[in-house]
């Protein structure tokens, strides 16, 4: 034994005791149970002792629970892929609990048969090494798939460096991926969509818009980010139109119509658009979402289509289905202002015959003609639709008398009776015509037509190329009407007009001092017509004049005749055409010369509306005057005159309208007014004549109230000069009537 | 949880000892053990009333670390070493304080 080998064997030795000072200590501190470990020094293991195992229970509970409580997968596996641990989380997502798992391969279960490749592509990985946020699939218990996220998958070894197992760390992804691919989708959508897209801040600001919003609008992306898509307005909306529209999209979330916008190049459009306001998850506004497309195109073509719709291809006229939308809308209207309109149903006569012997182009080409033809004798607000082969209606608007729709109905059948012209030949045709009357024949469109069409068949049965209305009577009154006008020409000639006398009386006396002529027409078959039915029909075709100048001539020649007996006055009327022809001075002045009647026995009556304004013919009147002839006015109290124009007028006499007359002693009204006439025409120094006088106590009333003179039946109705002569003759013994 | 702590900061010159004397121990641990705690928290006050000058401590967990435990030839936790001035090892929940000061050489000094 060597110094050195004791050496070496006392410093074992000292080694040795050290350590069994220390395993007595340990022990004693075991003992005292101030230990919370032990170590064994062969294999390295710890022995935890009860207070520290507590502590580990906990830390090891603390652990399930924020493993139970985590969303995640969280496993280990052993080297070969059996599972020592997975939490509870496996179930929620795959279908299988936990205890379930525990011993069985990862792979068999989640990713089993056809599955295999993606198995062993995932050990190669772990293989290889750690997995880091590794996309993969497994398969749940139900067989579908599900899309987790391997955040991390680490492999630990022991001391030795042999790998002893896996922890993983998965998430469900399905949800995420589906989203992602939503937005993917959405993304494509937002970039290939016709549509063009507008997505603003809560505040309105453009936050950005898709390629279509720039080919519609012409405004690039920059151009409008930050703006309020107000800017885009077009001027045709109000205020109130985009108030409503933003109460709608933030009570409502939504808004959808059609609005006018502008483009950059200033042109205004339509378009159809979609307002959803996008909400976070305390409901403020975040977005708003504007889609629209731009409609321009399609309201071009719906004027198109509504045009066709509406119209005769053929012809270019009105259809059916616009006459009815425009009788729809006439008929309220006439009835609000109490107006007539006529509907003319308009057929060529023998058209069939046209198309069969000359083909229908030719057909064809007529109809465009007789429709030029129509259309060159109506108004342009009167409407003219096609609504069968050869079938026309037309509506006259406002039409106060059957005979003007007669009128026009005849020039429609004249023009169609010309020859027409097509390609070198002769082709003759008439038209026949059905006429109803809005309100007498129908209330409604469709029943105004059915008379106008049954009132054309009368008038084709009659023999065609004439007009029928659909009444019986409208017809022969407008037959009348024209057969009046035909005879009327030819009554001057005739010598059919009279002149019949009514006595102007003075109250105070009872004296006849003058007389009105009243002119009437001695029809050979009618009778006695009134001035009232043929004075209208004079105008029209222009007899008036001469009418009027017959009358007055008659009357002054036998007003002179009886001027040797008695001394009468003489009341001619004077029609506004009369006054206004620049002869009527020379013309009065010649008639007085010619009869020889004394200027001051003549009274020329003219109404009011005569003297509104200053024209030759009240100067006419004022030489007249200054000649000695006397102006009354007639039918006083009816018109505007003023007190201020009566003194300038040249007049002598305030004949009271018979409406006011009428009324006494009935009505209040009719007296105060007839008082204040008689009143005024006093202190202008006028004779006032009161007309109509029908009553005694009418009679008395103008008495109490001053009148000068009265006419009416009470006294006398107008009558032939030879009765008047009768009359006038035993005069003086009728003093007081 | 391996950490190095300095008690009282800087060191300072003794008197009569004419040098520094350099107090380094590690406390071996077994987490938060209830005598590993107490071990920890009594060595500490000891520290305070007898090291003026602080020491260099490491606090050793074995549960963490478990081989560093195996190689230092730890039995069991808690177990106080000090390496410097001298060996020492002082095994238990340093409860019983005479006892410790005796050991550390501390006896004697209140």
């Amino acid at each position: 034994m060597t110094a050195r080998s004791i050496k070496q064997d006392m410093s074992r030795i000292k080694e040795l005791v050290k350590r069994l000072a220390d395993a007595e200590a340990a022990i004693e501190s075991l003992i005292a149970g101030q230990a919370d470990a032990i170590i064994d020094p062969h294999s390295g293991a710890l022995i935890l002792l009860q207070q520290a195992q507590q502590a580990l229970q906990q830390s090891e509970a603390r652990y399930h629970r924020l493993l139970t409580h985590l969303s995640a997968v969280v496993f280990e596996l052993d080297p070969a892929g059996n599972i020592l641990f997975v939490n509870d989380n496996i179930e929620k997502l795959t279908g299988h609990a936990p205890r379930d798992l525990l011993g069985k391969n990862w792979w068999d279960v989640f990713l089993p048969g056809k599955h295999r490749p993606q198995a062993e592509e995932l050990r190669r990985r772990l293989r290889d090494g750690d997995v880091d946020h590794y996309e993969c699939y497994w398969i749940r218990r139900d067989g579908s798939p599900i899309v987790v996220e391997l955040s991390s998958a680490n492999r630990y070894h022991d001391q030795t460096g042999s790998l002893v197992g896996i922890v993983g760390f998965a998430t469900d992804v399905t949800a995420r991926k589906q989203a992602e691919q939503r937005l993917r989708q959405a993304a494509v959508v937002y970039d290939a969509t016709p549509n063009a897209i507008i997505i603003t801040d809560g505040e309105r600001r453009i936050r950005a818009v898709n390629k279509a919003y720039t080919l519609i609008t012409g405004y690039a992306a920059d151009e409008v980010i930050g703006r309020n898509p107000g800017f885009q307005g077009s001027g045709r909306h109000n205020h109130h139109f985009y108030e409503e529209l933003w109460q709608s999209v933030n009570e409502t979330g939504h808004w959808q119509g059609e609005i006018w916008n502008h483009r950059k190049n200033g042109e205004v459009y339509p378009a159809w658009e979609n307002i959803s306001a996008v909400r976070d998850d305390k409901g403020t506004i975040v977005n708003y979402v504007s889609v629209f497309t731009d409609i321009s195109s399609i309201k071009e073509s719906e004027a198109k289509l509504d045009y066709l719709a509406h119209h005769d291809a053929l012809t270019g006229v009105a259809n059916r289905l616009l006459l009815g939308t425009h009788v729809d809308a006439l008929i309220p209207r006439a009835r609000r202002r109490s107006r007539a309109f006529a509907l003319l149903f308009l057929d060529i006569d023998r058209f069939k015959t046209v198309n069969d012997v000359y083909g229908h182009e030719h057909g064809d080409r007529l109809l465009q003609m007789v429709t030029t033809r129509v259309k060159s004798c109506v108004r342009a607000e009167d409407m003219l639709a096609r609504v069968g082969g050869d079938e026309f209606v037309l509506v006259l608007e406002d039409i106060s008398e059957p005979h003007d729709v007669a009128k026009m109905a005849e020039k429609i059948i004249e023009v169609i009776a010309q020859p027409f012209w097509i390609e070198g030949r002769e082709i003759l045709t008439s038209m026949s015509i059905g006429i109803s009357m809005y309100p007498d024949d129908g209330e409604t469109g469709e029943d105004l037509v059915r008379a106008a069409d049954t009132a054309m068949y009368s008038a084709k049965i009659q023999g065609r190329n004439r007009y029928q209305f659909s009444t019986v009577e409208l017809t022969q009154r407008t037959r009348a009407y024209f057969s009046l006008q035909s005879s009327l020409r030819q009554a001057l000639a005739g010598n059919q007009f009279v002149v019949h006398y009514q006595p102007e009386v003075a109250l105070e006396t009872g004296q006849v001092v003058g007389v009105e002529a009243l002119v009437r027409w001695q029809h050979p078959e009618l009778g006695l017509v009134m001035p009232e039915r043929f004075i209208p029909i004079a105008e029209e075709i222009g007899l008036i004049d001469a009418i009027g100048e017959w009358v007055l001539r008659t009357a002054c020649r036998e007003a002179a005749s009886w001027e040797e007996a008695v001394p009468l006055r003489i009341a001619v009327n004077l029609s506004r055409r009369q006054i206004a022809h620049n002869h009527i001075f020379d013309q009065v002045r010649s008639i007085l010369e010619e009869t020889g009647l004394k200027p001051s026995e003549l009274e020329l009556e003219v109404t009011e509306s005569v003297l509104q304004d200053r024209h030759e013919g009240v100067e006419a009147l004022e030489a007249l005057s200054a000649l000695g002839v006397r102006v009354a006015i007639d039918d006083f109290g009816t018109g505007y005159s003023s007190l201020a124009q009566l003194k300038q007028l040249p007049i002598d006499t305030l004949k009271i309208d018979q409406s006011f007359i009428r009324d006494i002693p009935h009505d209040p009204d009719g007296e105060a007014i007839t008082a204040a006439i008689i009143g005024m025409a006093h202190t202008l120094k006028l004779r006032v004549v009161a007309e109509g006088v029908e009553r005694p106590e009418q009679l008395e009333f103008l008495k109490d109230r001053g009148c000068d003179d009265w006419q009416g039946m009470l006294f006398s109705p107008p009558m032939p000069a030879p009765a008047l002569r009768r009359l006038l003759a035993p005069a003086t013994e009728r003093v007081g009537a | 949880m391996t950490s190095k702590v300095k008690e009282r900061g800087a060191m300072k010159k003794g008197w009569g000892t004419g040098g520094k004397v350099k107090f380094a121990f590690r406390l071996y641990v077994a987490g938060n053990g209830p005598n590993s705690t107490r071990a920890v928290r009594n060595f500490k006050a000891v520290v305070n009333e007898f090291m003026p000058e602080g020491c260099d401590l490491e606090v050793i967990d074995i549960l963490e670390d478990p081989l560093r435990a195996l190689s230092d030839g730890i039995l069991v936790t808690p177990t106080l070493v000090r390496a410097s001035p001298s060996a020492l090892t002082i095994i238990g929940n340093l409860s019983d304080k005479p006892r410790l000061l005796m050991a550390l050489g501390f006896a004697g000094k209140t």
